[in-house]
């Protein structure tokens, strides 16, 4: 059950990367968009958005309940970045809400434009940070340190920093391929977006080399476990695999082609980031947090599993008529 | 008092006393009253509007008055901003939980997981639901349209009453052993069925109905008196109304429910929020005071006698324990759980009573309720129910003190080993102040703009009706507008 747990978690994280991403993505890529374009972007995040935010709170919520250590010990020595997260969480939330909805925001609209653009930018920025740090090595018990040597210096890392921003192209890329499956293929508008993502796919593809790099230059233990793990590199083989594919959706403009193989590169970098330290959940100074030994035990988790298992079955269909009310384009053609 | 540092001198009543040494225990005690008690307000409103809306919707649909129409959907945007900042909030303090107190996150996230994923489930429902409700008037068959609405309310509500399993748990531990400090043999279903979910749930709950339903029904009165005499603010006045009478008048007994539950697991919340110190028979019950607890006395208070035996024994005779029965670092602060006590009951039964207000005039005067004097009795109420709801999570929290799992852990024990939380705790106050103040201000001006919903917004041509029954006779086609 515990094994259960484990990939609903990945897969909820999985989906909030590929999902909750793009929205994020689309906000940063915003200040690009001519005016009529935003509102394209608005109308397209607004009615999923908050949905798709609740992946983050399954991974957190799974995370307690079934493997408490884990939350823990990321809750006490990543504080500060986790903060930061939230911060953004919900600076980004309220300021597209009140921009969307607010009737006359006068002196205020910049604000929640700015408040809405930095905060799509910092959130995944520090997301990667704490991403990184789960894997590093340099967390954990700190006993007479500094406030800087505990709790900030062993996340402010090159490999912190280059994960951040490899974090922040790969969902701007995907904010710009949801605005490019947007438009149509025939429709001229959908180009701009398509050349937009060939770029962020370039700087996706560097920012991801840097963070191989970086591990190595900073003698992260990741890099260590990376190079001994077979899945780990077979997964970044497939993502640069899927790299001729995602050329092709540019070449012949197909945007649903191109956010398909998106989302399947993304799954399969996730999985190589985490398979190589696996089964190792946390690695931190002193003991790591280890599966299964940091599973709660089986009757807890027993429950967690049939509820997680009913609320599968009762949100997926949900979520799918969810999006097929609002992506059938024959529709929002007609309001727009 | 020396522990009291010169910062904090003002917001420090002698009564805190046992945590002054330890600001950083303090600063997290204060960003989690923060982050809960804006996100308490999001939270009622959340569970009640979806009803409001629906109910308003309801009644368009079978009657085709479009002030019906008119009102769904200037509460629908309401909705989907107090929603929006409700459900980042939460998504907060599903972290934040973790950043101030992750050693009761360790023990109890597995044991009190059960209620929270569930409660993630209907979290998801809810964002679902509401995603088809908002930006579906457009593209929902109207009754799909409008069962969405009520599944959003459905989902609100469950919502709420698991996450409050989960303070309940944190009042009536249930469902493990401690062997050494290590909690075993968990069962995640007696936690989660504790002692105190039922009374406590059923009182949040009542509140979040009557809070909201006053405080709607107040902005309508409100613009109602500013001179816009539009038939949807009555309308609105009338059906919030029903909702928050309802739930005021059975307040009380949830209330009295509650006291004697109390009184059975936690005599030391009672006798704080009665600042009762001394154990007696026929104990009185206390209205007003200042409870001194140093000397151990009130001030000012009136005394009714026997009745807080009554209250929480059914019975004028019975022995009440009081705070003499407990060493000095095992008492709730006294002062803050009494004011926030009678803060609570005090307007609690103001808004009981304003209710049978309603109900006699809407059955025996009915065009009373137009009148300038009920109005602004509705207007003076407005907010009201947010304050005594505020004032009655202070009295559950403060009053457990100084225990964050009662009679199990200190919140002194739970807290983060992080140094420095005063930081967090500015940021915080700083970020969910902005929020409060813009959610505040967009909220004013939708409001105000409700007045003129541009026909363009009304979704769908009205559907035909039977002008002699007022019943629909056929289903009209979806339109643009």
């Amino acid at each position: 059950m515990a094994e259960f747990l484990i990939i609903a978690m990945g897969v909820s994280a999985v989906i909030y990367v590929t999902l909750g991403g793009a929205d994020f993505g689309a906000g940063m890529v915003e200040p690009l968009l001519p005016e009529e374009d935003r509102e394209r972007m608005a109308a397209a995040i607004a009615p999923v958005w908050e949905a798709n935010h609740v992946w983050l709170v399954l991974v957190a919520v799974l995370a307690f309940v079934g493997f408490p250590a884990l939350y823990v010990d990321v809750s006490i020595y990543l504080h500060v970045p986790v903060l930061f997260i939230l911060l953004g969480i919900v600076a980004r939330g309220s300021a597209f809400t009140f921009r969307h909805y607010d009737p006359e925001p006068g002196l205020l609209a910049p604000l929640y434009s700015v408040v809405f653009r930095l905060s799509s930018f910092s959130t995944p920025l520090f997301l990667g940070i704490v991403v990184a740090a789960m894997v590093d090595g340099r967390i954990g018990v700190c006993e007479g340190g500094t406030f800087y040597e505990c709790y900030i210096a062993p996340w402010n890392t090159l490999f912190g920093w280059a994960t951040g921003l490899f974090l922040c192209c790969l969902f701007a890329f995907e904010g710009a391929a949801l605005l490019a499956a947007e438009h149509a293929p025939e429709d001229e508008g959908g180009l701009p977006y398509m050349e937009l993502s060939r770029r962020l796919h370039i700087a996706t593809m560097l920012s991801g080399f840097l963070v191989f790099v970086a591990a190595w230059a900073t003698d992260s233990p990741w890099f260590a476990d990376f190079t001994n793990s077979s899945i780990g590199i077979l997964a970044v083989l497939f993502a640069t695999a899927m790299v001729p594919v995602v050329a092709l959706s540019f070449h012949a403009n197909r945007p649903q082609l191109l956010r398909f193989s998106l989302g399947l590169q993304t799954s399969a970098i996730l999985l190589g980031f985490f398979v190589p330290t696996f089964p190792v959940l946390l690695r931190l100074r002193g003991d790591d947090v280890v599966f299964p030994d940091a599973a709660a035990s089986d009757a807890v988790l027993f429950q967690l599993t049939i509820a997680v298992t009913i609320g599968l079955c009762v949100i997926l269909p949900g979520l799918m008529y969810l999006i097929a009310v609002y992506k059938r384009r024959s529709i929002r053609k007609r309001e727009i | 008092m020396e522990p009291c540092t010169p910062v904090w001198r003002l917001a420090c009543p002698a009564s805190w006393s046992y945590a002054w040494d330890m600001e950083d225990l303090l600063a997290a005690r204060l960003q989690m009253a923060v982050s809960l008690g804006l996100h308490i307000i999001f939270a009622c409103i959340g569970m009640t509007m979806p009803w409001l809306m629906a109910v308003a919707e309801y009644r368009w649909l079978r009657t085709g008055d479009e002030d019906y129409l008119h009102l769904a959907k200037a509460w629908s945007k309401g909705v989907a901003v107090l929603f929006a900042v409700g459900a980042v909030s939460g998504t907060v303090l599903s972290l934040e939980l973790g950043l101030l107190w992750p050693n009761f996150m360790l023990h109890a996230g597995p044991i009190i997981g059960m209620p929270f994923s569930w409660e993630g489930t209907a979290f998801f429902v809810e964002a679902i639901a509401i995603g088809l409700y908002l930006y579906g008037w457009q593209r929902l068959p109207r009754w799909v349209h409008w069962t969405s609405g009520v599944v959003v309310g459905i989902a609100g509500v469950v919502s709420g009453i698991l996450v409050l399993s989960a303070n309940a748990w944190m009042n009536s531990p249930a469902g493990f052993t401690m062997v050494n400090g290590e909690a075993v043999n968990v069962d995640p279903v007696a936690a989660m069925f504790n002692d105190a979910w039922a009374s406590q749930a059923t009182h949040m709950v009542l509140a979040a109905f009557a809070s909201t339903g006053f405080a709607v029904a107040g902005v309508h009165a409100i613009r109602i008196l500013l001179g816009y005499q539009r038939v949807f603010h009555y309308h609105g006045t009338r059906l919030a109304m029903y909702f928050g009478a309802v739930a005021a008048l059975l307040q009380p007994l949830s209330g009295d429910f509650s006291a004697k539950d109390i009184a059975e697991r936690q005599p030391a919340k009672l006798a704080a929020a009665e600042a009762h110190f001394h154990t007696t028979t026929q104990a009185p019950l206390l209205v007003g005071g200042i409870p001194d607890e140093e000397e151990e006395e009130v001030h000012f208070g009136i005394e009714l006698p026997g009745m807080l035996s009554f209250l929480a024994h059914s019975d004028f005779d019975a022995e009440v324990i009081g705070l003499d029965q407990f060493p000095k670092e095992e008492r709730p602060p006294v002062l803050v759980t009494h004011l926030a006590f009678q803060t609570m009951v005090g307007i609690g039964s103001l808004m009981a009573l304003v209710s049978l207000i309603f109900l006699a005039l809407r059955f025996k005067r009915p065009n009373a309720l137009r009148s300038k004097r009920f109005l602004q009795l509705l207007a003076a109420t407005t907010g009201l129910g947010f304050v005594a709801t505020e004032a009655g999570w202070v009295v559950t929290e403060v009053g457990r003190q100084p225990y964050i799992i009662y009679g199990v852990m200190r919140t002194a024990d739970a807290v983060t080993p992080m140094p420095g939380l005063l930081w967090p705790l500015i940021g915080t106050l700083l970020a969910y102040a902005a929020l409060a103040l813009c959610s505040l201000a967009v909220m004013m001006r939708l409001i105000h703009n409700s007045e003129w919903l541009p026909r363009g917004s009304l979704p769908i041509r009205p559907p035909s009706f039977d002008p002699e029954t007022g019943v629909a006779t056929s289903t009209p086609e979806v339109g643009h507008g």
